[in-house]
């Protein structure tokens, strides 16, 4: 309750800042390549990000249970409109694509509704590729029976290296 | 009907009930369903295996690629991915899956074992001996993988089939919640209809009875007020005979009369008032019977009440020998709001009865009051009179039938004692209506103590004077000294024997009593002649008594306040009513007696004041007639010359004969003013034409003495004879007579 509390407050914080501030070049790994129907592009027409830039725009703390682990975990990562609203996203849905070619389609509704994030620690920790790393979407799932179904289970896709916009 | 009613009902009642629990359960199963479709998490641990498969194939088709060439393209995250799904088989409903089974168990745990070996050579990877011992590693994984891929479709079928299991379960429990309620909806829509047909023929039936009552209530009422008006008749055509022969047999015995003679004429009196009292019974009890009884509302002294009933039948009593004793509490309210005749009729009858069954001893009434309390509409008074006698009392088993109807104690009893039986039985039936009590307590030969007990609104004590015992004639008498003339009464009156009575009744006073047959008479002579005061039959041919003395009343100046007394046969308080509403002052109910009609008329002239002295308008001729010639000798010439000799003698029989029929009716004599007005008139007109002067000039001295008012002297007859055989018997007419006078 606290966690969903405090959620809330990061992205009423943050929310339209990342639209306002212009995408710096990333300086690090890359860790994530956003294409498609984007506003504010760093490299050509693509939005890239390293990990220094995704926690800049700030991050929140979300805990919930999941069907891959065993009891309750604690995410921290970027809310998806937050990264949304930085790269001025203005399409439809979300194709998301992970290292191990899973696709999955994600309605950019959802992000308003029910406040997913792109999650970059578990337990306080950066997630190696060998633990769904490095980023993973993430459903606040306990909020909500709705969200507990093989829809929502199939659109939080692990290992993601690339969005696209469309 | 009713059976299945009642079983319709509950049927209803238990199918409602049914509903409501097959709800019920259905909501909680839905319920349920949801709880476990929240806390189960059906990851699809198929799928899950089957990339595990499919990664560490393509992990090995790297490695396989590198052995060939050379070259290290992806192996690293292709292993990291690897590993990952180690750790994925091992959590979540995967692992639950992994675990369920110790050979899958020990696939994973190869499956890591082999990863762990690999790792320190996929940094050098692109070196070709490295990789070809990798694969060699890898290779017998693959077979243990697709084992457990395998188990896991079996795995997530089940979990399929459990679900499916679930959801057949629910279907059947949903297909049997809307059977239950198909079933429980058909009984309900055929209770619904079989009550709704009931309803119709219910509401038809209901329908014909209503019509059916309606048209026996239109009958009833109908024969109700036939009945109604069969009694008014009744009481009319009764009452107006009895009348009759009970005024004359009062006005023969006011002769002086043969001793033997008397004794017949009592006889006929008392055998006729006998009967008017039973014809009166059965008339009241008849009108009680049909309900057509109204009571009065009016304030009387129920202390008065009871003396007067007491008076009344202490001659009775004395007769017998027996004392009779009124005492009323003086707590008694004074006055109270009720019908004092019928109240006094009762009172009566009990009376009589104790003086009838009493021999020796005394007879007692006494009225006391039991309660005096205010209630919401004013206060009231509960009454009760106590009628005690030391007669030869009441039989235990015949108190009961006491007060029915035609009933008496003993069938011997009224052949000793007459009677119709009827009297208490109407008592009952009034005390009743007056939603009173009326009991008895007696043993045989301890006399008889009968109760009445009426609660009466209490009525504002106005000074009502009630009828007392006074002597009738004597007060006429000295009102008539006092007013130092004949009164002028106008009678209106159809039947002749009762205008015959009514003027024995009133026979030896100083009264000029002028006799009409209908209301338009009536109201004529009214308008005409100075009258003190009127009586009126309330039935007349032409107009009646109500109208006659509204046309009265309207003429104005004296007439709207001559006294106008009322005298009828129909004795309902509805006609008295409707007597007062037209203007009438009094109300005498026939049979007329002379008390009671003198009485009423002290009553209206005390009311009207109409003994202070009257102007007389007109100076009274008294007597002329002697001046005029036996006959008018021009008068006769001329009537000679214009019939001859054959037409005036036949004038001359018609004369004679009129005259002689005349003469011979004034002999007998009547106290019908108007007809000997007439009569007088028509000598007078007839004397004048005919041309005998003197009888013309007596004539007409007389009639207008008697339109002044004056009474008929016997002596006017004679004088009108001797005038008359004086004109046939002159020397100017005799020789034309055709036939000697006798």
């Amino acid at each position: 309750m606290l966690n969903r509390r405090f959620v809330l407050m990061g992205l009423a914080l943050l929310s339209g800042r990342g639209a306002l501030a212009a995408l710096p070049a990333p300086s690090g790994k890359k860790v994530l390549s956003i294409t498609g129907r984007i506003g504010a592009p760093n490299q050509g027409t693509n939005a890239v990000f390293d990990m220094a830039m995704l926690e800049s725009l700030g991050l929140v703390t979300l805990r919930t249970t999941t069907p891959w682990f065993t009891g309750e975990v604690v995410f921290e990562g970027v809310p998806m409109t937050t990264l949304m609203d930085a790269i001025g996203a203005s399409g439809e849905k979300l194709m998301v694509f992970a290292l191990n070619d899973y696709t999955t389609e994600i309605p950019m509704a959802d992000f308003a509704k029910y406040k997913p994030i792109l999650a970059v620690k578990r337990d306080g920790r950066y997630m190696p590729v060998s633990d769904k790393g490095p980023l993973f979407i993430v459903y606040p799932f306990d909020s909500s029976a709705e969200l507990k179904s093989q829809k929502f289970y199939s659109r939080s896709a692990w290992q993601i290296a690339r969005m696209e916009v469309v | 009907m009713q059976t299945a009613a009642r079983l319709w009902k509950w049927l209803l009642i238990v199918a409602v009930v049914l509903l409501a629990c097959a709800a019920v359960y259905v909501s909680y199963e839905l319920y349920r369903h949801q709880r476990i479709l929240e806390t189960s998490i059906r990851y699809n641990v198929a799928w899950s295996v089957s990339q595990s498969v499919t990664e560490f194939l393509r992990l090995q088709q790297v490695i396989y690629q590198a052995a060939l060439d050379g070259e290290d393209s992806e192996a690293s995250l292709r292993f990291d991915i690897c590993v990952n799904r180690v750790s994925l088989l091992r959590a979540g409903e995967v692992a639950r899956f992994v675990s369920s089974d110790p050979v899958l168990t020990g696939v994973v745990d190869r499956f890591e074992q082999r990863l762990r070996q690999i790792e320190p050579l996929i940094e050098t990877i692109a070196d070709p001996k490295n990789a070809r011992q990798a694969l060699d590693i890898l290779e017998p994984g693959t077979a243990d993988l697709i084992r457990l891929s395998a188990a896991s479709n079996v795995y997530s079928a089940g979990l399929a089939a459990e679900g499916q299991a679930d959801l057949i379960e629910m279907h059947w429990l949903f297909t049997t919640f809307v059977g239950v309620l198909i079933v429980l909806g058909v009984i309900l829509i055929i209770v619904l209809v079989r009550r709704m047909t009931e309803l119709g023929s219910t509401k038809h039936r209901l329908e014909e009875s209503a019509q059916e009552l309606r048209l026996a209530l239109v009958q009833a009422d109908a024969a109700g007020k036939a009945k109604a008006r069969f009694l008014a008749t009744m009481s009319h055509e009764v009452r107006t005979p009895m009348n009759a022969v009970l005024g004359l047999a009062g006005a023969l015995l006011d002769e002086q009369l043969p001793p033997r003679q008397r004794e017949v004429v009592e006889t006929i009196r008392t055998s006729g008032d006998n009967l008017l009292r039973i014809l009166n019974d059965i008339l009241d009890f008849s009108k009680l019977d049909a309900d057509c009884m109204t009571l009065e509302d009016a304030p009387f002294s129920p202390a008065a009440l009871t003396r007067e009933a007491v008076s009344l039948l202490a001659p009775r009593a004395a007769m017998k020998n027996l004392t009779v004793s009124a005492d009323a509490d003086a707590d008694v309210a004074p006055m109270l709001m009720g019908d004092a005749g019928r109240i006094r009729q009762i009172l009566l009858n009990l009376i009589s009865n104790a003086v009838k069954f009493t021999e020796i001893g005394h007879v007692s009434v006494k009225l006391r009051q039991i309660e005096r309390a205010g209630g919401t509409t004013g206060e009231n008074a509960t009454i009760e009179w106590i009628v005690r006698d030391t007669g030869i009392g009441i039989p235990q088993d015949r108190i009961g039938g006491l007060f029915g109807e035609f009933m008496q104690a003993d069938a011997t009893i009224s052949q000793r004692y007459g009677g119709t039986g009827l009297g208490l039985a109407i008592s009952k039936r009034l005390v009743l209506q007056m939603k009173g009590a009326i009991w008895v307590e007696s043993n045989p030969g301890e006399g008889a103590v009968f109760r009445v007990r009426l609660t009466l609104p209490v009525a504002d004590p106005p000074p009502v004077v009630v009828a007392d015992g006074r002597d009738a004639t004597r007060q006429f008498q000295e009102a008539l000294s006092v007013m130092g003339r004949p009164l002028r009464i106008l009678f209106a009156e159809d039947n002749p024997t009762n205008q015959f009575v009514i003027r024995q009744l009133l026979k030896g006073f100083a009264v000029n009593l002028d006799m009409v047959a209908d209301g338009t008479e009536a109201v004529e002579s009214a308008s005409s002649f100075l009258y003190d005061l009127i009586c009126m039959d309330m039935r007349m041919p032409d107009l009646d008594g109500p109208g006659a003395a509204r046309a009265i009343r309207a003429m104005g100046g004296r007439l709207a306040k001559i006294p106008i007394i009322a005298i009828t046969a129909n004795a309902f308080p509805e006609d008295v009513k409707t007597c007062l509403d037209s203007g009438m002052n009094h109300f005498v109910a026939k049979p007329v007696n002379r008390d009671t009609l003198l009485l009423a008329i002290l009553d209206v002239l005390d009311m009207s004041r109409v003994n202070e002295p009257v102007p007389i308008n007109q100076p009274i001729p008294v007597d002329t007639g002697n001046t005029s010639p036996m006959v008018d000798p021009d008068a006769f010439a001329e009537l000679l010359e214009a019939l001859g000799e054959d037409g005036i003698g036949e004038m001359l029989t018609v004369f004679v004969a009129e005259m002689e029929r005349r003469l011979a009716f004034l002999a007998v004599g009547t106290d019908d003013r108007e007809l000997l007005i007439r009569e007088i008139h028509s000598t007078k007109g007839a004397a004048g034409t005919i041309g005998a002067a003197r009888l013309c000039e007596l004539a007409a001295a007389i009639e207008l003495r008697l339109k002044a008012g004056e009474t008929w002297r016997p002596d006017d007859r004679t004088t009108l004879a001797d005038a008359f055989h004086a004109y046939i018997g002159d020397p100017l007419v005799s020789p034309h007579m055709s036939a000697p006078v006798s």
